[in-house]
């Protein structure tokens, strides 16, 4: 979707982008699993993140760490949870490798100069298994993106997530 | 005998070389008996987990659940009497599941594995005597704070039946969390139906008239024992007390339930014992914010011989632990639930494994404590607000039930009546309150008053919030949150005939 926005723009827009503008500020890779509660009961999170964040220059992109998966349990996933975000299926557990992330759904964010700053849960919504509050009352996530966008300066930082944990690949 | 003890060490010593854990002969048969009856297609919970793919894929998951002890869900104390279908694991157990991910997930040999239990399809008790599905679905959002939502099954039945059981079916399994069956013969429940727009309604606003027990995802259906049976009067209606998690995405409820009758009356009838009685609503929950230990207590003396069946607890998300003890009359005290991780999603009926006796005499005591602080992450509320007896889930509630008989059957009535004068001593505590402040003699006053909007009926957001609640239990008979005019005459009826009772 980002490439097609991506192409519109400088089909039409080309004149009025600064350059500064086509570069992400921001990347988000978020790591998540078909059948994973925790993950998908962040779905309109993700929707709502993607709203608010996309048109100020934050790009997005689902993992998908299990290898195993078939491309149409991913395609339907996409479907039956309203999820419109660029997605990448991460066979080789390369993503998972670069970005240091144990669990889905677990985040990364990534700054312009591409450096990892953050990785962790997208809120405290969940503290424990089966520890649900009804509404965050710490959003990580947005506030390390409204940081960057602020031009912030951003330290690493980093909370434990709280769901089902990635796999390591077999033979590792 | 020589020989044969060698022969024993040499089968022996192949074995314990082989130390490796593998799937099929050491992991497998716990999955098989703690997790697969709900981790299965078309069951409850989220993913299946029958072989040795699906478990392989999740097994640092379940590992961790497990050493949590979030799973399987078990929250009674295994420390006292044995309940029916314990699902906990021991720590060997647990162990063992740490080593197969440790070894690599070594599956074995297909050969050694046990074959996976023979689960029923459909109906697990088998074809029901009536099913009952909701008229319509109800449409649960993608996200958002839990719901609960009741919802109402006109029954219409000619005659009086005896239930044996009753299985849940849900449609839209991942969100309907959990289902309570109450009964209601006074129509209220059939006219609040669809108010809003939806189906079913919010809040408690009708009087409950019995009970059919409840749908936990993880219990297995089960008959009562014996001849014993659960009355359903003619007329009456069920209402299904639904607790729904948002899933993610929009799902669509449309519950059925089948229930299973008795072909005669019972010999001996069913009766709750339950302390403090009306969930707490006597005990004068009143939590302060920030309070980490809030403790409340309530006794009970049986008046008659009991046997009792099956224990359980209701309250809401701050509740930390319950306990109740028996204390028998020659002194002997035994424990019959205690819960010290007390979580609202896994509100059980535990079955003793064989019926508890508790001669005339014993006292049943119940404790129970709440922590309203911040440090607690189920606390509903950021910051800690002050928290007291209420229906919504944001409130708290407080009880724990007996389910059982009178030893004798003839002792129904005693038994029934002692219950019932508990009850009656809420209603008076109220009843003394109201007096005190001498409400009915300035009742046109204080209407006067409350009545901010001059509608002339008093809505639940005028009455003063210490007495709203029971305010409204005790008058709102149409159950539409608001005090109508005839409402608050009975209010003065009841006042002035307390108080001429209390004169006497």
């Amino acid at each position: 979707m980002t490439l097609i926005r991506l192409i519109l723009s400088l089909v039409f827009l080309v004149p009025s982008l600064s350059s500064a503008e086509e570069k992400e500020k921001a990347s988000v890779w978020i790591f998540v699993a078909v059948d994973c509660p925790i993950a998908n009961g962040y779905a309109p999170e993700m929707i709502r993140l993607q709203d608010d964040f996309e048109s100020r220059g934050v790009a997005f992109t689902l993992i998908y760490p299990e290898p195993a998966l078939s491309e149409s349990a991913i395609s339907s996933h996409l479907k039956d949870y309203a999820l419109d975000l660029d997605y990448h299926h991460d066979r080789d557990h390369s993503y998972v490798k670069k970005s240091g992330v144990t669990t889905t759904p677990e985040v990364a964010v990534f700054d312009a100069n591409d450096q990892l700053v953050y990785r962790g849960k997208i809120d405290n919504r969940y503290t424990e298994f089966g520890d649900r509050r009804n509404t965050a009352t710490e959003t990580y996530l947005r506030d390390v993106l409204s940081d960057l966008l602020a031009g912030n300066p951003v330290e690493f930082r980093e909370t434990e997530a709280i769901g089902c944990f990635i796999e390591a690949l077999a033979g590792n | 005998m020589a020989s044969r003890i060698s022969t024993a060490l040499l089968l022996l010593v192949p074995c314990s070389g082989a130390a490796e854990v593998t799937y099929h002969q050491d992991i497998a048969p716990i999955v098989y008996q703690n997790c697969t009856s709900c981790h299965r297609e078309g069951e409850s919970a989220p993913f299946s987990l029958s072989n040795y793919e699906e478990v392989s894929r999740k097994a640092k998951t379940i590992a961790r659940v497990m050493d949590g002890r979030y799973m399987p869900p078990w929250h009674a104390s295994i420390d006292h009497l044995p309940f029916r279908d314990m699902r906990r694991l021991s720590d060997e157990e647990i162990a063992r599941f740490a080593s197969w991910i440790e070894a690599g997930k070594p599956e074995g040999d297909p050969a050694t594995a046990p074959s996976l239990p023979d689960f029923p399809k459909g109906w697990q008790l088998g074809e029901p005597d009536l099913v009952v599905t909701m008229a319509s679905a109800y449409e649960v959002p993608a996200d958002g704070p839990d719901i609960y939502r009741n919802f109402v099954l006109p029954l219409d039945l000619p005659e009086d039946k005896w239930v044996k059981a009753v299985e849940l079916r849900p449609s839209a399994r991942s969100v309907l969390h959990h289902s309570l069956f109450f009964l209601d013969d006074s129509g209220t429940a059939r006219s609040l139906d669809g108010k809003d727009g939806k189906p079913g309604f919010s809040g408690m606003g009708f009087r409950k008239s019995g009970s059919l027990g409840g749908y936990v995802p993880g219990v297995t259906a089960q008959k009562l024992p014996g001849d014993l049976a659960r009355p359903l009067p003619k007329g009456s209606d069920i209402v299904l007390a639904t607790h729904f998690h948002p899933s993610g995405k929009v799902e669509n409820e449309q519950t059925t339930i089948g229930l299973y009758f008795a072909d005669a009356p019972p010999s001996r009838q069913l009766q709750e014992v339950q302390v403090p009685p009306g969930f707490g609503r006597g005990a004068g929950i009143d939590i302060p914010a920030g309070e980490s230990n809030y403790v409340i207590e309530d006794t009970f003396t049986l008046p008659v011989d009991y046997e009792a069946i099956s224990v359980g607890g209701h309250a809401h998300y701050i509740c930390e632990t319950m306990k109740m003890t028996a204390t028998l009359p020659d002194g002997e005290e035994k424990v019959l639930l205690e819960i010290t991780d007390w979580d609202m999603d896994w509100q059980d009926t535990y079955y003793f494994t064989e019926p508890v006796i508790l001669p005339a005499g014993t006292v049943i005591k119940s404790v129970i404590s709440y922590d309203n602080s911040a440090n607690n992450p189920d606390n509903p509320h950021t910051p800690p607000q002050r928290i007291k007896w209420g229906r919504e889930s944001t409130d708290e509630m407080g009880s724990l039930t007996l389910v059982g008989v009178p030893v004798e059957a003839d002792d129904f009535t005693r038994l029934s009546r002692a219950t019932k004068v508990e009850r009656a001593k809420i209603l008076s505590n109220l009843g003394r309150e109201l007096i005190n402040s001498r409400v009915a003699s300035r009742l046109p006053q204080i209407m006067k008053s409350l009545d901010k909007n001059r509608d002339g009926n008093l809505d639940a957001s005028e009455l003063p919030e210490r007495m709203r609640g029971a305010l409204l239990l005790k008058l709102d008979t149409d159950g539409d949150k608001s005090l109508n005019p005839s409402e608050l005459q009975a209010l003065k009826d009841w006042l002035e005939n307390l108080q001429a009772g209390e004169n006497v």
